[in-house]
C-alpha cells in the first residue's frame, strides 16, 4: 500500500507534502503548552504581551495544524467517491478552522507582522481572501454547485499551502543570497501567496478551456457555457 | 600570563565567559579608581606636562616576537597594564594587566633611572599565561616599553613586545564605531581557512546605524540587521566600558578601535538601565538569526 505511493506522480507529491506537514509540526510544538519567549515570539515580545495577539497567536498555533490534514484526503476523487462521508467531515474541519479560527487570528496577527506597511498589508489580506475563499466555497457546496465549490476550495487550499511555500521561499532566498533579515521577509510575505494564487487561477482556466474543448467535440454545433 | 592569540578551545570556553564572574569588590574599587581618574583627566589629558609618578594605565598592543602570519592572521591584543602602587622605600611597584579578557596582578622592583622607571615585576604564576614584565616607564613621553616572557612555554603566547601609552579610562556612552567597521570581516573562530583567505562573515553599513549606549533601540531600528552587526553593535556597550573581551571575534573588532582601551573583566555593574534593556533585545534577535535566518520558518 505504502510502496504502491512511489510510482505515480501524485504519491510522491503527497509523500513530499507529508514531509513538510512534519516540518510545520515542528514549527507548532515549540509554542505547545504555551511558551511566550521562543522562536519567533523572542523578537514578538513588544506584542505577545496585549492579551487580543497573544490569544491570536495560540489559536492560530493550536488550530492552524488542523487544516493541512485535508491535503490528504479531499482533492483524491477516488477517495470522494468511495467515503463520501470522509470528504464531509474533513470538509467540515478544514472550513469551520478556517473560517471560525485561523483566518480571523492570522488577519490579528497580520496587523502586526514584522517588516512594516508592505507585509502587514500581505498578511491581512491573504487572510481576507482566505476566510472569503473557504466561505464561498462553503456556500457553493450548499446551493449543490460542485464545479464552483471545487474552483474555490483550490483557491481556498493554495492560500493554505502558502504556510509552506512562504517558508520554503525564504529558505531558498536565504541560501541564494543571504539578504537581510527583514528584507527576505517582506518578499515571501507575498510571494509566499501570490504565486500559489496564480497558479491556481491558471490551473482553473486551463481546465475550463478543457472543458469547453471537450464539450466542443462531443456537441460540434452546440455552445456550452459553464 | 599573557595569550597573544588563545587556542581556539579556549576561546570556545571562554564564548560564555563574557558574562563570567569575579569578585564583586573588585570591580568596586576599580570603579572608584576610575572615578578619581576621571576627575584627573579633567586637568591632565590634553597636556604636555609629564607625569609626576608612573601611576595609571597605560594602553596599546602586546606583539608577540615570532609570529607565524601563514598560520594565523590574529596576532595581537590590546593590553592594559596598570601601576597601582610604588613603595618609593624598598622601590616595590604593584600592578595588574588585563589583556585578552585575563586580568592577573604583577609586583616586583623598580630603580628610578635617567631613562624612567626601569621595572621588573613577576606574576603570580599559578595561570598557564603567567609570565615576567620587563618595561621602562617614560615620564616625559608618557610611555611603558618592554618584553614579557612566559613561565611555561605555550604553544601560542612565549614572547611579546610592547609600547604603551599612557592612558586615562573614561566611560563615555557617546563613543561610536569608526566608519571603517563596516568594511571589516569577522573572526571566523571555526575556520581558520576563511581567516587566511579573508572569506568570513563580513559587517555592512548598518553597524554604524545605532549606538545602544545614546539611544533606546526598538525593533524597528534592528530588524533588518545581520547577525555580526548586532553582535557588534550589542558588544560595543561592553568595549565603551573598558571590557577586555575574552571573546577572540570581538577582540579583532574592536582591538582595532583607537578609543577602546581594556580596563576589565566585568562590567556587569558599571552598565546602564538604557544599555541593559538594549541588550536584551539585541541578543533576542541575535539569537533569533542564529538559529532561524537560515532554516525553514520565518
Amino acid at each position: 500500500m505504502l510502496l504502491r505511493l512511489f510510482r505515480s506522480w501524485s504519491g510522491w507529491i503527497l509523500v513530499i507534502y507529508a514531509f513538510f506537514c512534519y516540518l510545520m509540526w515542528e514549527i507548532t510544538a515549540q509554542y505547545i503548552p504555551w511558551h511566550t519567549d521562543v522562536a519567533f515570539l523572542r523578537i514578538k515580545q513588544a506584542y505577545i504581551h496585549y492579551w487580543y495577539y497573544e490569544t491570536a497567536f495560540f489559536i492560530h498555533v493550536y488550530f492552524a495544524m488542523l487544516v493541512l490534514p485535508a491535503g490528504f484526503t479531499q482533492f483524491s476523487s477516488a477517495l470522494r467517491q468511495k467515503l463520501p462521508a470522509l470528504h464531509r467531515v474533513m470538509g467540515w474541519i478544514y472550513s469551520s478552522v478556517i473560517i471560525l479560527l485561523v483566518a480571523p487570528s492570522g488577519f490579528v496577527m497580520g496587523i502586526y507582522a514584522n517588516g512594516g506597511v508592505s507585509s502587514q498589508l500581505a498578511f491581512c489580506l491573504l487572510a481576507t481572501l482566505w476566510l472569503y475563499y473557504t466561505a464561498m466555497a462553503v456556500v457553493k457546496i450548499r446551493n449543490g454547485e460542485v464545479a464552483a465549490h471545487q474552483r474555490f476550495m483550490w483557491r481556498s487550499f493554495a492560500l493554505t499551502l502558502s504556510a509552506i511555500t512562504l517558508r520554503a521561499w525564504k529558505y531558498l532566498i536565504v541560501w541564494l543570497f543571504q539578504p537581510r533579515p527583514m528584507d527576505v521577509y517582506r518578499i515571501v510575505a507575498w510571494l509566499g501567496w501570490v504565486l500559489n494564487l496564480v497558479l491556481v487561477e491558471l490551473y482553473i482556466l486551463h481546465r475550463i478551456q478543457q472543458k469547453k474543448k471537450r464539450a466542443l467535440s462531443l456537441h460540434p454545433t452546440k455552445q456550452t457555457t459553464l | 600570563m599573557k595569550r597573544i592569540y588563545v587556542s581556539l578551545l579556549l576561546i570556545i570556553g571562554g564564548l560564555a565567559a563574557c558574562q563570567s564572574s569575579e569578585e564583586a569588590n573588585t570591580s568596586q574599587t576599580e570603579q572608584n579608581t576610575d572615578k578619581e581618574e576621571q576627575e584627573k583627566a579633567e586637568t591632565e589629558e590634553t597636556s604636555d606636562v609629564p607625569l609626576t609618578d608612573g601611576l595609571g594605565y597605560y594602553a596599546g598592543d602586546f606583539e608577540p616576537v615570532d609570529f607565524d602570519y601563514e598560520k594565523d592572521i590574529y596576532h595581537e591584543n590590546k593590553i592594559t597594564i596598570s601601576i597601582d602602587s610604588l613603595n618609593e622605600a624598598n622601590e616595590t611597584i604593584y600592578g595588574h594587566s588585563i589583556v585578552a579578557g585575563n586580568k592577573r596582578p604583577f609586583k616586583g622592583t623598580y630603580e628610578v633611572t635617567e631613562a624612567g622607571y626601569v621595572a621588573k615585576v613577576r606574576e603570580p604564576g599559578d595561570d598557564p599565561y603567567d609570565g615576567v614584565f620587563n618595561f621602562t616607564i617614560d615620564l616625559k613621553e608618557k610611555t611603558m616599553t618592554g618584553t614579557w616572557d612566559a613561565f611555561q612555554q605555550n604553544a601560542s603566547a612565549n614572547a611579546t613586545k610592547y609600547t604603551l601609552e599612557h592612558r586615562i579610562f573614561i566611560y563615555d556612552p557617546a563613543l561610536t564605531l569608526p566608519e571603517n567597521v563596516q568594511w571589516a570581516r569577522l573572526y571566523d573562530e571555526t575556520s581558520l581557512a576563511a581567516n587566511l583567505t579573508r572569506e568570513g562573515e563580513a559587517l555592512t553599513e548598518d553597524v554604524l546605524k545605532v549606538n545602544p549606549s545614546l539611544q533606546e533601540l526598538t525593533n524597528k531600528d534592528i530588524e533588518n540587521l545581520t547577525k555580526g552587526d548586532l553582535e557588534v553593535i550589542r558588544n560595543s556597550i561592553y568595549a565603551r566600558h573598558g571590557y577586555s573581551f575574552k571573546n577572540r571575534k570581538m577582540r579583532f573588532v574592536f582591538d582595532h578601535i583607537d578609543w577602546y582601551m581594556p580596563v576589565s573583566t566585568d562590567v556587569r555593574n558599571q552598565l546602564t538601565a538604557l544599555e541593559l534593556k538594549n541588550i536584551d533585545l539585541l541578543k533576542r534577535y541575535e539569537q533569533h538569526a542564529a538559529r532561524y535566518y537560515d532554516s525553514f520558518g520565518r
